[in-house]
């Protein structure tokens, strides 16, 4: 995959078949210097999040993102829907015609139109207002992203009237009461009328998914979505959305740290390594055939549910703890932990000096590592 | 099989809330031996903490432990008094790392005081005294000692997961129960907090009760499992034999939803858990069972040797 800069080369050819091209995404944090750096003029320092990835979401699929705590998988699902501003990059979106209708006059006209899609990361904020609707994201935590005050109704409602969908209270309402049985919560209108502590974490996940869709959007990240819900809620949220990703034809950037699961529901997977794409295909050529080490490592660490396992201890196959977001390693930026880099002296010299490309492999299934060069 | 380390009768631990009685421990009876792993798995909210809580005697208000018996070398640690539990049993004993802790480590205090001071509450040692055994046995979880000077945001989740199982091993107990000692934990970690486990186990002989919703874990570490349902055991036996052959229709429910790496299937068991403050009567899983009898809401199910030490609580059996 080619990194462009130039939004005009970007542009060219796009593939009609991709909902968001993603090209060289930044987004580095700034870290406060303190007063010891500002005497010594230390120059200012940057938490690099999301550190130039490339990649493409196909209309109508889940893709999902994987790796470890903190690698950037939340900031680059906030950056992409513009939740945060993008330090650098682009992402090209293809929105509803309404939207795009919107979106024209919300800027009188002056909105950069390719082809039906816009540069997400470049479009001034105060011309996102019509986005919003397009680009949903579900959190993790079903139990902090409800307001207790409110009852089911209420909660689903307000998005609607920010967006000034519906046109009475009473359509409103015939709309929330489909979304909840969209989401297999029936009794809806019981439901309706309940706080949400009297329903149960696979409940409340559901109505935080009602709320996404009620907007009908063209594009959901779904944060660790069902990570604090227990195994045999997860599946039944899980087939939730996944039909309502058909019915819809939504495209999902399903974000976790399981890459089982990430395999269980998602066409495509993109594994994250310090802020970086390491490994990105088909998620069962991923899953089967593993060619980064990093994705190695994580697909030996998965526990097995056999028992005969249980005599021997787990073979893991990286070293130390994650660096730090701060002072990436020189080269690859994996190779402080590469059990590759360790039996093969041969590329080491390239592994600590510089860093080795997303390329393309076999067809689809690109990989960084100087294993493969 | 070898020496019982500890035993428990008919215990029932409740919380008296003002919205009812919460039943979250009903009636549970099981042994542990020597050496051995034993899981308890089960959903959210079956009652697996709790039964912890309870082993130790150290049950969170409004909840106390009603009934029942907790044998460790012949003494009833359910009805011991506060003095002695903390002289002779908690920590010594039996120890526990409790779920979540790791992420209640307050941020102002270094990890040494939040180590030794939990321990001069619980226990009968001073705090002086608690340091140096923390200090001791930090190398034995991978740290070093001198951790303790250091404050929890500057040590990673493996890290910190590290010390809580430290702090359990201090006084050298014969029994440590883990409560989801990995939940939180990346897959990588994850790993390596299971090693360390199955080391503890190997070089210093302990014998483990390792508390977990996710049953892909317990197969790895356990040598026998226990199923918990709404506060109840459906079924105990070999880890082996529970995996390869489950016999409670939940069991078999959990079982078939473990995701699978490479495969597209979900599966899981429809329905939710009772209400534990008025759990139906007849068997507990009967609305969501898929092998439901007449008798089954009418009858609680008593537990079935089906095999030489495999226990199901399931009227199939009868
Ligand atoms: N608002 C912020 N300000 C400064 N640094 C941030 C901010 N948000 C995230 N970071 C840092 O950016 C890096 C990536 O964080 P991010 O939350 O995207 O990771 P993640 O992959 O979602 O992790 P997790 O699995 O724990 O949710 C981390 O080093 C984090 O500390
Ligand atoms: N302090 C409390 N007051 C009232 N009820 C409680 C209290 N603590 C737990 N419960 C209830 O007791 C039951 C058992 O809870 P417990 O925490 O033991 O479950 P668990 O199996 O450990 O669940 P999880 O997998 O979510 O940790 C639940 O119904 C819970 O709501
Ligand atoms: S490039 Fe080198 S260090 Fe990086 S993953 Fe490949 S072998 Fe390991
Ligand atoms: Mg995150
Ligand atoms: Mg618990």
């Amino acid at each position: 995959m080619m990194a462009t800069t130039d939004i005009k080369e970007l542009v060219k050819n796009i593939d009609q078949n991709n909902l968001m091209i993603v090209r060289e995404l930044k987004k580095y944090f700034p870290i406060r210097s303190g007063f010891t750096d500002f005497i010594f003029r230390r120059p200012s320092r940057f938490v690099r999040a999301v550190d130039n990835i490339d990649f493409d979401i196909p209309k109508g699929k889940i893709f999902a993102l994987v790796g470890e705590s903190g690698c950037g998988k939340t900031t680059t699902g906030m950056t992409l829907i513009r939740l945060y501003n993008p330090t650098g990059g682009h992402v090209l979106f293809e929105p509803k015609e309404d939207t795009l209708k919107d979106l024209r006059e919300i800027s009188n006209g002056r909105i950069m139109e390719y082809d039906g899609y816009i540069d997400l990361a470049t479009i001034p904020g105060k011309w996102l207002k019509p986005l919003r609707r397009d680009l949903q994201i579900v959190f993790q935590d079903p139990y902090s992203s409800l307001n207790p005050a409110y009852k089911v109704y209420d909660i689903l409602e307000e998005p609607m009237k920010v967006h000034g969908i519906g046109d009475s209270k009473d359509e409103r309402y015939d709309m929330v009461l489909k979304a909840l049985e969209e989401v297999k919560l029936v009794p809806a209108e019981d439901i309706a009328n309940r706080f949400p502590h009297m329903l149960s974490g696979g409940q409340r996940q559901r109505v935080v998914l009602a709320r996404a869709l009620l907007l009908n959007p063209k594009f959901i990240v779904a944060d660790e979505p069902i990570a604090m819900i227990d195994v045999s809620l997860r599946a039944e949220i899980l087939i939730t959305l996944l039909d309502l990703k058909e019915k819809h034809n939504i495209s999902i950037l399903f974000i976790t740290h399981d890459l089982t699961l990430a395999g269980n529901i998602s066409e495509y997977i993109a594994v994250m390594y310090l802020g970086k794409i390491v490994e990105m295909g088909k998620s069962d050529v991923v899953i089967k055939k593993p060619l980064h080490p990093y994705t190695k490592a994580l697909i030996k660490a998965i526990p097995t549910p056999d028992p005969s396992m249980r005599k021997k201890m787990k073979d893991i196959w990286i070293k130390g703890e994650v660096s730090s977001a701060v002072n990436i390693p020189e080269g690859c930026r994996f190779h402080p932990r590469c059990m590759a880099y360790e039996e093969h002296p041969e590329i080491q010299a390239k592994c600590r000096e510089s860093e080795p490309q997303l390329i393309e492999v076999e067809k689809g299934h690109y990989v960084s590592c100087w294993l493969y060069k | 099989m070898s020496e019982k380390l500890l035993s428990v009768e008919g215990l029932k631990v409740y919380y008296f809330t003002s919205g009812g009685t919460v039943k979250a421990v009903d009636k549970v009876d099981f042994s542990l031996y020597r050496g051995e792993a034993l899981g308890i798995a089960g959903e959210s909210g079956c009652g697996k903490s709790t039964l912890g809580y309870g082993l130790i005697n150290l049950v969170p208000p409004p909840g106390r432990i009603v009934d029942g018996h907790i044998l460790i070398d012949n003494v009833d640690v359910a009805k011991l008094n506060e003095s002695d539990l903390r002289k002779k049993v908690r920590w010594r004993k039996i120890s526990m790392v409790f779920q979540g802790a790791m992420n209640a480590l307050t941020p102002v205090y270094t990890i040494g005081k939040q180590l030794a001071e939990p321990l001069t509450i619980h226990t009968a040692i001073s705090y002086k005294e608690a340091l140096n055994k923390v200090q001791e046995i930090l190398p034995l979880v991978g740290l070093s000692p001198e951790i303790i000077r250091r404050y929890p945001h500057e040590l990673s989740g493996g890290m910190k997961q590290r010390v809580m199982i430290a702090m359990a091993l201090i006084l050298n107990p014969d029994i440590i129960i883990a409560d989801e000692p990995t939940t939180a934990l990346d897959v990588i970690v994850q790993a390596q907090i299971l090693n360390l486990l199955k080391k503890l186990r190997r070089e210093l002989g302990v014998t483990l009760i390792l508390i977990s919703h996710d049953l892909s874990i317990m197969a790895e570490v356990v040598d026998r499992l226990m199923v918990m349902y709404a506060g109840k055991v459906a079924e105990l036996g070999k880890s082996d034999v529970i995996f390869s052959a489950p016999s409670h229709p939940y069991t078999q429910g959990l079982i078939a939803s473990i995701p699978k790496l490479g495969e597209k299937k979900l599966n899981y068991i429809p329905g939710l858990p009772p209400d534990l403050r008025n759990p139906p009567v007849g068997c507990r899983f009967a609305d969501r069972c898929p092998m439901v009898m007449d008798i089954c809401r009418k009858e609680e199910p008593p537990f079935f040797e089906i095999a030489k030490e495999h226990f199901v609580s399931c009227w199939l059996y009868r």
